[in-house]
């Protein structure tokens, strides 16, 4: 409470200016309805809201400064374990993402869904081998054979 | 199509198994904690893509109920509601379970929730036609005063600050507007990207923001609180007697009828319905010491509350266009993606789809009867599907269904972008749906404004010429003064 809201207010301040100021970038024209119209409400709109958290997270570090420096000293390993955990995740999912258009599903999957079973503490090394190898076929006959759901193929050549 | 022809419709080979798939999908969805409706609504889009409207509303309507059942399992077998609306069975659900009745416990949870949505179902066959027949004379300064309504549930489905949901909903309507303007085409915040002058499609937003960020959360509760499964609960006595079951039905019936009315209300939903009929089954107990410490009714009443919602919900949500709470909300998403825009011309343009609609949620709710019966003595197996396979399996569902909808690896990358910020934003306090509904209702907003100012020429006063417009605008102010009023103790007690 309080730093976290004062961060996160002042970033949607200066979200709201810059979406605000891009607007002047757009033609002018003569409509019932300007495109400028809706982004400027709603940048503005989140400007005094966002002002209005700030407010709020301001007085929430001046009333609770005391036990918020008590609350920061305590740190835990299984939050730095988790906060690398997260991190690796989620530049495992965006890797994903990157490779899985030039290798293709099935290639791009397995090491995927090998990772996540690790990272959410499967440690039995066949088993997440085995079982990354069957999920992604058994969601490839799914997804490709059973409802003919277009699925990502290898492009590399 | 007369209802017959619904039912007939629904009961075909080529389509049972649709509603079948939906029902038992939404039921182990619903019984897992950490997995909503919203997220089984959402992992099922990219199948129902494929379908015909009506078997894809169908199964969406099966998962939909479904999940509001399942997470009464969860909530009585380990303590933790699978899904916000199974609270309150919590609180005299386990107890019977820690005494050794957690049979009889889901057993009268299977049957209040099915004829929960049963009384629902045909509240909402006679109700939601006779409110699109009054909403078919909206024209687009009408429909502009109900989307501002609609949002305005926004600040209902806030949770605790309504500050911050209300800059989750703006947020939500500043993602809707960077694409084509709907009025003029002009391509906003485009950066002369291709992928951005199409915008933001509404099912990755989905997929991030609920399932991927959910994921998320998920390791962070495996690795910083290790979730732990009660031991093999002894599933007997599932059906209670007869003399017990005319008993029931005195707080059953009227819990649905609660329920149902409740969901009918925009930005309300299960959670709170299941908490009044909790309320008013202790009020009118001749014992209301024992609720709280395994009373049978402290699970009958807000599972009949919490499934008569499901029909409720769908009253604003079929004939408005509407939706009644978040749930409520991904559905319409996931409507719109298959090309049906809930509101009263639904009933006009694709009349079709109403009987099978109806015909489904009855039968959706036959099937969650003799599903939960039938298979109660599987539920302790499910809630121990390692979290190892689940969000994995899920977490690679997510990006499938993501890409599957225009075949795009983009889609995947909003998916990615989206569950990042949807998990900073739970993590500090920012509610997701209002994102949600910024979204979905945002370009619905902005065009009908556009299509009443082209149609006035200009002249603003016309959104306040209407006696509906002004009602709406009036509901909508009280809508945001109640929900500040009844957030303000929140706020002033944690200050």
């Amino acid at each position: 409470m309080g730093g976290k809201e004062i961060i996160l207010s002042i970033t949607f301040i200066i979200i709201s200016i810059i979406v605000f100021a891009l607007t002047f970038q757009f033609p002018h024209q003569t409509v019932a309805l300007v495109p400028t119209a809706f982004p400027r409400f709603i940048s503005i709109s989140l400007i005094i809201l966002s002002i209005i958290l700030l407010i709020q997270g301001i007085r929430g570090i001046t009333k609770h400064t005391s036990s918020l420096k008590e609350a920061q000293k305590i740190k835990s390993n299984n939050s730095k374990n988790f906060f690398i955990r997260l991190i690796v995740m989620m530049f495992l999912a965006f890797l994903y993402t990157r490779v899985i258009g030039k290798i293709g599903y099935l290639g791009a999957t397995p090491p995927f869904i090998a990772g996540n079973m690790f990272l959410f503490k499967e440690r039995r090394i066949t088993w997440i081998v085995v079982l990354s190898l069957t999920i992604t076929f058994l969601l490839y006959f799914i997804f490709r054979m059973l409802f003919k759901i277009p699925i990502p193929r290898f492009t590399l050549f | 199509m007369t209802i017959i022809q619904g039912f007939l419709y629904v009961l075909h080979p080529l389509h049972f198994p649709f509603l079948l798939l939906g029902v038992v999908g939404g039921i182990i969805v619903g019984a897992i904690p950490g997995l909503t409706g919203s997220v089984g609504i959402i992992l099922l889009l990219p199948f129902i893509y494929y379908l015909d409207a009506s078997t894809a509303i169908v199964m969406l309507c099966g998962m939909f109920c479904g999940a509001m059942y399942g997470g009464s399992i969860s909530a009585i077998l380990i303590s933790t509601p699978g899904t916000p609306s199974a609270v309150a069975t919590v609180l005299d659900g386990y107890p019977l379970a820690q005494k050794g009745e957690a049979g009889r416990a889901i057993g009268v949870a299977t049957i209040a929730s099915a004829m929960g949505g049963i009384i629902s179902t045909f509240c909402l066959m006679f109700i939601a036609p006779q409110l699109a027949r009054f909403a078919l004379k909206f024209g687009p300064e009408e429909y502009f005063a109900l989307m501002i309504f609609g949002l305005t549930i926004i600040a209902s489905v806030s949770g605790r600050s309504l500050v911050k949901g209300l800059i989750a909903g703006f947020f939500g309507l500043l993602i809707a507007t960077v694409g084509l303007d709907p009025v003029t085409g002009y391509a906003r915040f485009s950066f002369n990207i291709p992928n951005l002058m199409r915008g933001f499609s509404t099912l990755p937003v989905l997929i991030g923001l609920f399932a991927i960020s959910q994921i998320f959360i998920q390791l962070e509760e495996k690795i910083l609180k290790e979730r732990t499964i009660h031991p093999d609960q002894k599933i007997t006595n599932v059906l209670p007697s007869f003399r017990e079951l005319k008993r029931l039905f005195n707080i059953i019936i009227p819990a649905s009828f609660l329920g149902t009315f409740i969901g009918i209300i925009p930005g309300t939903g299960g959670t709170i319905a299941a908490f009044l009929a909790y309320n008013e089954a202790k009020r009118w107990s001749k014992d209301p010491e024992s609720f709280g410490k395994g009373n049978i009714m402290g699970v009958a009443a807000p599972e009949a509350a919490n499934n008569g919602t499901t029909g409720g919900a769908m009253v604003p949500l079929l004939s408005l266009g509407i939706p009644g709470d978040a749930v409520t909300a991904v559905m319409l998403g996931a409507l719109l993606l298959i090309g049906i825009r809930p509101g009263p011309l639904l009933f006009r343009e694709h009349p079709e789809i109403i009987n099978p609609i109806f015909a489904g949620m009855f039968l959706a709710n036959v099937l969650i009867l003799i599903m939960g019966i039938l298979s109660i003595r599987l539920f302790p197996k499910i809630l121990k599907t390692p979290d190892s396979i689940l969000f994995p399996v899920i977490f690679t569902l997510c990006f499938l269904g993501a890409f599957s909808l225009n075949n795009s690896i983009y889609d995947m990358l909003v998916a990615l972008i989206f569950g990042i910020i949807g998990y900073i934003m739970r993590k500090n306090g920012f509610p997701v749906a209002p994102v949600v509904l910024g979204v979905i209702l945002g370009p619905i907003v902005e065009d009908e404004l556009g299509r009443a100012l082209i149609i006035s020429h200009g002249n603003w006063k016309v959104l306040f010429q209407s006696s509906i417009a002004i009602f709406f605008y009036i509901i909508s102010i009280l809508s945001l003064f109640y929900s500040l009023k009844r957030q303000l103790p929140v706020q002033m007690k944690n200050s």
